[in-house]
């Protein structure tokens, strides 16, 4: 039994968007339980949770923080887990662009495939109205109760596939402009990824001539988790990988994509020298793997709309792209010098996009003053020093392959400097985005697609990003 | 909205008063209170005005809505309603002029107006009941689409008066051609079960559905199913429809998938063969990015290898990828719930994930609940090899920024000494090496997390005593340090308990004695301790600051606990300092390391848990017994299955694995009484065990006021076709006397006439399903007996159905009892 008693959409603000109830149940008065008011009492939950008393249920031995931290030390907010108990109901959870998409059941469901039903109604509401967004939403709230109606019944996963709801919507989606601001990745426009394009699906009944082009857009994806010694030695790294597509020909054909023929699946293969060997790997539902074993290609009718074909996971060594090298240096008690200097490995033709490195400085930290050393001309960098949240952040837009940059940061203190003082300093982290490059070597060979007639536009594209790219001190 | 909620509650009088004004009444009023009537009322008024006047303005709107010319414009009258309804405005007053715009062509309209109605009709039944004739009629329209779309909205409406309308419609549409009907009706089947009106009429057709061409329509029968037979848990799953489901696994999508998975947990196949067929059947799904499908597949392998322990290993082996590579590419939710399961794995099956333990390491951009969760799951990759890592990684998160991350660091820290990891030759050197980091942290600067460190160096050495000489030295040096109650109370405490080894001790005790009023409550607890513990350690030196400590104490009225305890130390040492040193230093109890600490023991959880596997269980670490209302549980799903299964293939009774012990002489071990008597304090036992009753099994017949029929046969589709359709007549629950086996309550209720269908032993209870006729009426009783092995006295629950309507259901009950010798049945 897995059935939901209620969705709903929530703003950043907990204003509700958008809200269904299944199941109405019965509250302890014998009256029935205002929906409205349970979905505010979890709100306010997630929004403050209190590691104290979470529900009585998060296991004993994890986040057990004592109430007596009243001095209010150094809180950063605590997220709330996306399940947990409240009233005799257990809330499920996931945040897309910044609102909330939630559900509530009184049934021991599997929290997995609950999160990835919400996951799936997030990702079609975002194909039908082209991008997700609060005011997305709102102006589109009678095409989503649309969807939804046809999503879920009584609290039920129904039909989730973005095409085969189209046979159901009669609602045209209103387009919304998205803000761009500039949080919003790859504001460089190469970098921007297949899930920038912010277009519908076209509606069934709708002619989909009218949409426009018959285009699928195909990012290789690599984000990096490395974690290097203050030496400069890597401690642990691991590549998280994905083929993500953004499909919008028309009829669905059929496609087929070939991957490196030297892939090797998994450690201890018998591999050759130069392969790119992954670890594991995982595939959509559309995909057939017939191919896959003898000549690494995968056939599939691509779904509409936005879906990761495969994910890949790398865990043994490889090239990093950046090295972050560290150096402290006390010159008197209370001044501090860190010198920091950055590489850039990749080959020259490439380049690390919106670089921003942050420096996380000791409490004791009272002046600060940053100084951006040997850099050749054109390099557009700047460093900042954001007191609130004690960090320096080192920015630099275009940072050129096999090249390098330095910074100096001095630092004087309030009091003489101590173990702990050095201690606070780090973990450095940066971020980055390498467009048209990936480490691993995974390469798209081809796409083709059984109707050619009216060749579609193929965009293929390969992505780099950081994701947790940590210099220890 | 907040604002407006808060200015009203304030005024709770006034604005009620404003709601119902009184004519007249105005002259009595009491001048004040008239004067805060206006202030108050006139905001209250306000906002109610503004949102009767939206709403007004609304009904206007709807009685134009005929003349307007084109379709959008109809459009956003009705989408505007739908707007209000959404933003939580109460519009259930348009019901009436709603209803009016029902007839429309346009599906758009007639979406919006369907919605409304789902969510209003229930407030006025006899306006709504205005609307059944539409949507009957839709309910036969040549569009499938409409007619689905129409029989959503009638079965939705949550109306008991119309429920007699629906059940034509929803007849004729289970046998509709169109798929999407037909799935839509099965789910209008549960609907009306779920407001009370009857639908056996339509389980045949349900099951025939179970074949049906469309995979949606069988996935919501198979839901449907396990709702209405939650009670017997669930839809019965016997040999032909699973593998027929198995068959067609690919046609489903992912939540079809997952419900069919969730079947296979509760069937058994009948041979290994079947079992490798079956799980080779599956093994693609692990190679799917659905993290629900690849942990309800996992869930399967766990239970189809249930009576194949040698086969775990491999599939344990072999899920271990995929779930590594799901959590690689997850968005964080699903990362955290894979990862509660990867806590569970390693908790069910130590060492399953060691050799990955770097894949766990905490990412800086991950969310907090995430992080704290790695902290949790680190400690239990710890092995011989990996523990040094491990700490040393853990000592990075030590210094995070987030004071709470640094704490959970050092108890997981302390945990890595605690647990596995600490067992065979390494686990001396691995406890040195956790000491010696607490004891750097602890040194630190009387911070939080000094404290933090103290309070886990405590648990450390109580594992490692061994490890006391390497701390004794700092022990005074760091309570100087100062920090939290709980940090400086673990100091104390450890000065106690190594105050032969702590040379400066009795003046480090001697001082916090002195200014007693400056600590805290839990400082001075451990304080006495410490202090007693020292006396008998160190009688000289200890012997005045004792006689001062217990003064205080005694004096002291800020806590009726250290007060008692003063005192009952005072009283023992009055009795005789030897006496006293046996009390209190009571035998050393040293932790076992791999054991861990008495209150982490979670075994029974964990076996527990392993039927629960992919549900909300795992998430809370707790059998869903603790948190799902009764009503929304499948009745232990696991154990009836293989019981219905049992006799869906057989008439026969199955011979129970335990017959053959019956013979052996009984023997029941005698309650103690002493156990008896905790369980009931705690609360253990759902009802009070009471003495067990005199009557012996062979006296028992003198109960009986009934004649059973001891030849009397029925097989087991009857059985469970009866079992499904008859309302319970009597259901109890009562402590047994004895601990009988299968086979001895098998032969014992056969002596009377209550006959096996079936039964079974499970891991936390006997189930047994009975049957007995009467001889002289003829009546048939069904009986569900279910005895929990777990409680001490055990308790069993009965329930009974029978075709008398419920009469004579009693004297069964008795009868059964008498036999099992129970109280109160």
């Amino acid at each position: 039994m897995a059935s939901l008693s209620s969705f709903f959409v929530l703003s950043p603000r907990g204003d509700t968007i958008i809200k269904k109830e299944y199941r109405f149940s019965l509250g302890q008065s014998g009256a029935e339980k205002d929906l409205k008011s349970s979905v505010e009492m979890f709100f306010r939950k997630v929004k403050f949770w209190d590691t104290s008393k979470d529900g009585g249920w998060d296991g004993p031995d994890e986040a057990r923080a004592e109430a007596d931290e009243s001095e209010n030390f150094d809180m950063p907010k605590v997220d709330a887990p996306p399940v947990f108990l409240l009233d005799g109901e257990s809330f499920l959870h996931i945040k897309r662009s910044g609102l909330i998409f939630g559900c509530a059941t009184r049934y021991n469901v599997s929290p997995s495939q609950t999160l990835e039903l919400l996951a799936k109604i997030a990702k079609i509401f975002k194909d039908y109205c082209g991008t997700l967004s609060e005011e997305a939403i709102r102006k589109n709230f009678i095409l989503l109760y649309e969807l939804l109606d046809e999503m879920l019944d009584y609290g039920y996963p129904q039909v989730t596939s973005t095409e085969q709801l189209k046979m159901f919507v009669y609602n045209e989606p209103i387009v919304t402009t998205p803000i761009v601001t500039e949080k919003t990745k790859g504001s460089n426009g190469k970098t921007a990824s297949a899930a920038s394009v912010h277009k519908p699906v076209s509606v069934g009944g709708v002619s989909s001539g009218k949409s426009g082009k018959n285009e699928i857009f195909v990012d290789i994806l690599e984000r990096l988790n490395v974690l290097f010694s203050a030496n400069g030695y890597v401690l642990n790294s691991s590549i998280d990988g994905c083929i993500q597509m953004k499909s919008y020909l028309s009829g669905n054909p059929e496609l087929r994509l070939a991957l490196n023929e030297d892939l090797v699946v998994g450690k201890g293969n018998g591999q050759s020298y130069g392969a790119v060997v992954l670890d594991d790997l995982n595939f959509h539902d559309c995909v057939n793997l017939s191919e896959f074993d003898g000549s690494r290609t995968l056939s599939f009718y691509a779904p509409d709309g936005e879906f990761v074909l495969l994910n890949y996971r790398i865990a043994s060594e490889f090239r990093v792209p950046f090295k972050i090298m560290p150096a402290i240096e006390m010159v008197t008690p209370t001044k501090l010098e860190i010198m920091l200097t950055v590489r850039n490995e990749i080959p020259a033709e490439n380049y690390g996009a919106n670089v921003v490195c942050r420096i996380p400085l000791p409490r004791a930290t009272a002046t600060v003053f940053c100084e951006m050393l040997g850099a050749a001309a054109g390099v557009e960098q700047t460093a900042e020093h954001l007191a609130s949240e004690r960090v320096v952040e080192w920015k630099v837009k275009k940072f050129s392959g096999a090249s390098e940059l330095s910074m100096k940061i001095k630092l004087s203190l309030d009091s003489p400097s101590t173990l702990q003082t050095r201690k606070e300093i780090g973990p450095i982290s940066l971020g980055f985005e390498i467009p048209m490059f990936n480490v691993s070597n995974l390469q798209v060979r081809y796409l083709r697609i059984a109707e050619t007639s009216p060749s579609p536009f193929r965009w293929v594209r390969y992505v780099t990003q950081s994701s947790s790219y940590v210099c220890r001190l | 909205m907040n604002t407006t909620a808060t200015s009203r509650s304030a005024f709770p009088g006034p604005s009620q008063s404003h709601n119902q004004p009184q004519p007249g009444g105005n002259g009595s009023v009491d001048p004040a209170a008239t004067n805060n009537n206006v202030k108050a009322g006139a905001g209250d008024s306000y906002f109610v005005d503004a949102k009767k006047g939206e709403v007004n303005e609304l009904r206007t709107l709807l009685r134009t809505f005929s003349l307007e010319k084109t379709l959008t414009r109809k459009r956003e009258i009705i989408k505007k309603v739908i707007a209000y309804m959404t933003l939580g405005i109460d519009v259930s007053r348009l019901l009436p002029d709603m209803l009016l715009v029902i007839e429309t062509r346009d599906l758009v309209i007639k979406k919006m107006v369907y919605l409304y109605l789902c969510t209003y009709a229930s407030t006025s039944e006899e306006v709504a009941i205005m609307c059944i004739n539409t949507l009957m009629k839709d309910c036969s329209n040549d569009d499938p689409m409409v007619r689905g779309l129409a029989l959503r909205s009638l079965t939705s409406l949550r109306l008991k008066s119309v429920v007699e309308y629906v059940m034509e419609p929803l007849r004729k549409s289970l046998d509709d051609a169109n798929a999407y009907v037909r799935k839509t009706a099965v789910l209008g089947v549960l609907k009306l079960h779920d407001l009370s009106h009857p639908v056996t009429t339509f389980l045949p057709r349900l099951t025939e559905l179970l074949d049906d061409s469309d995979p949606a329509v069988v996935s919501n029968c198979i839901s449907v199913l396990n709702e209405l037979n939650a009670d017997t848990g669930g839809m019965e799953v016997t040999r032909d429809v699973m593998l027929k489901l198995l068959n067609r696994l690919g046609t489903f999508n992912e939540f079809g998938l997952a419900e069919v998975l969730n079947l296979l947990c509760r069937y058994t196949p009948t041979d290994k063969n079947e079992t490798f067929q079956i799980m080779n059947l599956l093994d693609p799904v692990l190679r799917t990015s659905n993290s629900g499908s690849v942990l309800a597949v996992i869930k399967s392998f766990l239970h189809l290898t249930n009576t194949m322990e040698e086969l775990r290993p491999m599939v344990y082996e072999r899920v271990k990828p995929p779930i590594l590579t799901l959590i690689a590419g997850g968005g964080p939710e699903q990362i955290y719930v894979l990862l509660k399961h990867v806590k569970y794995l390693c908790e069910a099956n130590p060492g399953m994930f060691d050799n990955e333990y770097r894949q766990l390491y905490v990412r800086y951009n991950e969310p907090t609940s995430i992080k704290y969760l790695k902290l949790s799951i680190l400690p239990k990759l710890a092995s011989a090899d990996t523990a040094v890592d491990i700490i040393t990684e853990l000592c990075e998160y030590v210094s995070e920024n987030d004071i709470r991350m640094a704490k959970l660091a050092i108890e997981a820290i302390a945990k890595v000494a605690t647990e596995r990891a600490c067992q065979g030759t390494t686990a001396g050197g691995i406890g040195e090496i956790v000491t010696g980091k607490l004891v750097e942290l602890c040194s630190l600067d009387g911070g939080p997390v000094s404290s933090a460190a103290a309070c886990a160096l405590k648990d450390v050495l109580r594992a490692h005593p061994n490890s006391r000489f390497s701390v004794a030295p700092v022990l005074g040096r760091c309570l100087k340090l100062g920090g939290e109650e709980k940090g400086k109370a673990s100091l104390v405490w450890m000065i106690g308990e190594f105050g032969d080894i702590v040379i400066e001790a009795p003046y480090v005790l001697e001082k916090l004695v002195d200014s007693w009023d400056e600590n805290e409550e839990l400082v001075k607890l451990s304080l006495l301790t410490a202090c007693v513990k020292l006396f008998f350690k160190r009688p000289p030196e200890m012997q005045a600051i004792l006689g001062r400590l217990l003064t205080h104490a005694t004096n002291d009225v800020s806590s009726q606990d250290l007060h008692d305890r003063a005192l009952l130390y005072y009283r023992l040492l009055k009795a005789g300092p030897e006496k006293a040193e046996k009390v209190v230093n009571g035998g050393e109890q040293v932790i076992e390391p791999s054991k861990g600490f008495a209150e982490d023991d979670e075994e029974a959880t964990i076996k527990a848990l392993r039927e629960e596997f992919n549900t909300l269980s795992i998430v809370y670490g707790s059998k869903s017994a603790h948190f799902i209302g009764e009503q929304y549980r499948l009745g232990s799903a696991n154990s009836v299955a293989e019981i219905t299964d049992a006799f869906a293939n057989t008439s026969v009774a199955p011979i129970q694995p335990d017959v053959t012990a019956a013979p052996t002489q009984p023997t029941p071990e005698p309650p103690q009484s002493n156990d008896d008597a905790y369980a009931d304090l705690l609360g253990f036992a759902d009802s009070p065990p009471t003495p067990p009753s005199a009557s012996v099994p062979a006296a028992a017949p003198q109960t009986s006021a009934m004649n059973l029929n001891k030849s009397f046969a029925i097989d087991g589709g009857k059985f469970q076709g009866m079992w499904q359709s008859l309302p319970e007549a009597s259901s109890s629950m009562s402590a047994m006397s004895k601990n009988y086996t299968v086979g001895e309550i098998d032969g014992l209720l056969t002596g009377v006439g209550i006959l096996t269908m079936a039964s079974g032993e499970m891991d936390a209870e006997f189930k047994f399903f009975l049957y007995a006729q009467d001889v002289d009426t003829g009546s048939v009783y069904l009986l569900q007996l279910v005895i929990d092995k777990m409680c001490e006295p055990r308790v069993c629950s009965l329930s009974i159905k029978t075709d008398t309507g419920g009469e004579g259901a009693e004297v069964v009950a008795k009868m059964l009892g008498g036999v099992l010798g129970n109280a109160g049945m």
